[in-house]
């Protein structure tokens, strides 16, 4: 059982400061468009390394935390997402905004992903302590099925291709074979370079993949100016704004439930949830047609969704030690480096922090509110900072972080040699989520396999003893199929339109 | 038919990878045989990655542009490769000089050069440019060696 009393070893001024610090981090890297959650919680992570478990923990959740919720405000004053979880946001807010309501539009979007957060908190509290407790019960076999199934799911919902969805996951395993064999020490696939033996560090491999990737694919629109719509966001409007929800209640719960329950889902996370819950929302409305002209209802699903994913995908995250997304999967390499190894076991034996987690998540949440009302302004002025001077700035900082992580310039070349390669990979199309997983969950991959086989007297024959194993594969071989039959409809959608063209061209 | 160039080419690549990287793995030590032995999964993957790059060459060359009448292809904005490029030499030049020149002397040039590559080249940018590079640089060096007690280069 949680000892609820140890939630107080945060209340320290200097948690406040830094969850304050991180929220408005993350809200500035989140309000900036082409800069998602990943690369926010990439470019603070190396702050966290001088500081103790507790607080990097801290720091860590309130960058998470700001950098989701930082999307709204450019998606109301831009009509650009800052992150994949607005994108649903922009169909309501940016039109509201247009009109001359973007302080309105602003009060919705911020009272609605303080609600998705809060309601997301309660669903953390409770399931998680209760999943440890089941996963406990997990052993090899059960893991092992558990990595096939969260690559399938990664897998199925990579863009267009199966097949490079499957290479993308294939060549982050291989890379995880690198260096020495967890079971047996052997050295494996290191070409006789001394500084592969440790294998690839995490931290730098997602840092280059999403960072370098993203400034690279960033440079053809880079002199670009970004076109902002005036706002006056006050608290009194804040208010007003809040007091109509009493009409909302029903959209905050059911978007709320649909981001808890995708951000559980491994791969999916708040990039989904917020154009799911905003779908139902259109679906359950009288007046879906007034959606995507300036509806509050659409604003708020989107914001609510999206903030209720954090608490879920926190839950696989913190309870089986496996990344719902990448930003959870760079917090998984910021907890390491902490020497906080999420699963079962960090709940059994050191449930303090996961008070520290849920402490900061709430608090955080209450922190990203108030910083959205008194300092959009400076959210604002963050967006006119053009992109000519980040990007060098971003990159210098990449750097530093990638070194500061063990003091070496092998992580550092590690971090660019990943990050061309993960351009490569976007420009060609592979998907880099099943790359970067299978790199995380390779070697866990590998482990439980090999035990497994050794428990099953060298036969996969124990499979067919565990019905949890059992449950994860089939579940794996549905998703599976079920992309396969979704991108055959769409192939023969897109191949009737192309058909019907040339006819309604005569 | 049709050869979609890019995936050709990537399905060759992580063909020959496979190949490079099955090579490799014969000097694995399998002395000491103990579950599957530790060359078991990295060849499984190996032999995954060959068969699915043979996939994705087959699917490159079966491609038929299903484009619709008129549709164009997008053209290819020569000067943002240049620029892209320009970056990553700018970039691999300041990695090769921060163990030389140390994170001081080495990053100030990198976010001035970075900035004037990237940005207009005015006066009054190329000042700006040179006030931002100088205070980032300095301020980073003040959080992560000052306050927080971390190596730097």
């Amino acid at each position: 059982m949680l000892d609820l009393s140890q939630i107080f070893v945060i209340a320290t001024p200097f948690n406040f400061l830094i969850m304050l610090l991180g929220v408005f981090g993350g809200l500035v890297v989140g309000a900036m468009p082409g800069l998602t959650s990943t690369m926010a919680v990439a470019l603070l992570v190396p702050i966290t390394f001088g500081m103790d478990v507790n607080q990097g923990l801290v720091m860590l959740v309130a960058v998470y935390i700001g950098s989701i919720s930082g999307g709204l405000v450019s998606a109301a004053l831009l009509n650009i997402p800052g992150t994949p979880s607005s994108v649903a946001t922009t169909f309501d807010a940016y039109p509201m905004a247009k009109r001359g309501e973007a302080g309105k539009a602003l009060g919705y979007a911020v009272f609605a992903s303080f609600l998705g957060g809060l309601i997301s908190f309660f669903a953390l509290a409770l399931l998680a302590p209760i999943l440890g407790s089941f996963a406990l019960k997990f052993g090899p076999f059960e893991y092992f099925a558990l990595v096939v199934f969260t690559l399938s799911c990664i897998i199925s919902i990579s863009d267009k291709s199966l097949t490079k969805g499957l290479i993308a996951a294939t060549v982050g395993m291989l890379m995880a074979m690198v260096g020495l064999s967890e079971t047996d020490s052997v050295s494996r696939l290191t070409f006789g370079i001394s500084e592969l033996q440790a294998g690839f560090s995490v931290m730098p491999v997602l840092i280059g993949m999403y960072a370098v990737s993203q400034i690279l694919t960033d440079v053809e629109q880079i002199k670009k100016p970004f076109k902002i719509i005036d706002v006056n966001f006050t608290m009194r409007e804040f208010l007003r704004v809040a007091r109509e929800f009493r009409h909302s209640v029903k959209n905050v719960l059911r978007s709320a439930l649909i981001g808890i329950g995708v951000g559980i889902l491994p791969g999916i996370g708040p990039g989904l949830s917020n154009i799911v819950a905003y779908s139902q929302a259109k679906a359950a409305a009288d007046d879906p047609d007034s959606f995507g002209t300036g509806n509050p209802e659409g604003i708020i699903a989107s914001e609510t969704a999206n903030n209720a994913a954090t608490g879920g995908a926190l839950i696989p995250l913190l309870t089986l030690g496996i990344p719902g997304d990448a930003t959870t999967m760079m917090m998984l390499g910021a907890f390491m480096i902490h020497g906080v190894q999420p699963g079962p076991l960090l709940l059994r034996d050191h449930s303090e922090l996961l008070l520290v987690i849920l402490g900061s998540y709430f608090i955080s949440n209450i922190f990203m509110m108030l910083l959205q009302v008194y300092f959009i302004r400076v959210l604002i002025r963050a967006l006119m900072i053009p992109r000519y001077i980040l990007y060098p700035v971003i990159l210098g900082l990449c750097v530093i972080g990638c070194y500061a992580l063990n003091s070496s310039m092998s992580d550092v070349w590690v971090f660019f040699a990943t990050g061309l390669l993960g351009y490569v990979f976007k420009r060609t199309g592979f998907p880099l989520l099943p790359l970067v997983l299978g790199l995380i969950l390779g070697g866990m991959a590998e482990n439980h396999l090999r035990v497994s086989i050794v428990m099953g007297h060298g036969n996969l024959s124990g499979y067919l003893d565990r019905p949890i194993a059992l449950g994860f594969f089939a579940a794996a071989a549905l998703s599976v199929v079920y992309a396969l039959w979704c991108k055959r409809k769409a192939a023969r959608a897109a191949k009737q339109c192309v058909l019907a063209q040339p006819e309604e061209a005569l | 038919m049709r050869i979609k160039t890019g995936d050709f080419s990537m399905g060759l690549v992580l063909l020959a990878l496979s190949g490079v990287l099955y090579r490799q793995s014969g000097e694995i030590d399998t002395t000491m045989m103990y579950a599957l032995g530790p060359v078991f999964f990295p060849r499984l993957l190996i032999g995954v990655l060959a068969v699915l790059s043979i996939v994705l060459l087959c699917q490159s060359v079966k491609f038929k542009a299903a484009q619709a009448p008129g549709a164009a292809r997008t053209p290819v904005d020569g000067n943002a490769i240049v620029l892209r490029w320009a970056l990553v030499g700018l970039t691999a030049v300041y990695l090769c000089l921060l163990p030389l020149l140390g994170y001081l002397y080495a990053t100030i040039p990198f976010l001035f050069a970075g900035m004037s590559l990237l940005g207009p080249v005015r006066r009054r940018n190329l000042a700006i440019y040179a006030v931002t590079s100088v205070a980032i640089t300095l301020a980073l060096q003040f959080i992560f060696a000052t306050l927080l007690k971390l190596f730097l280069p």
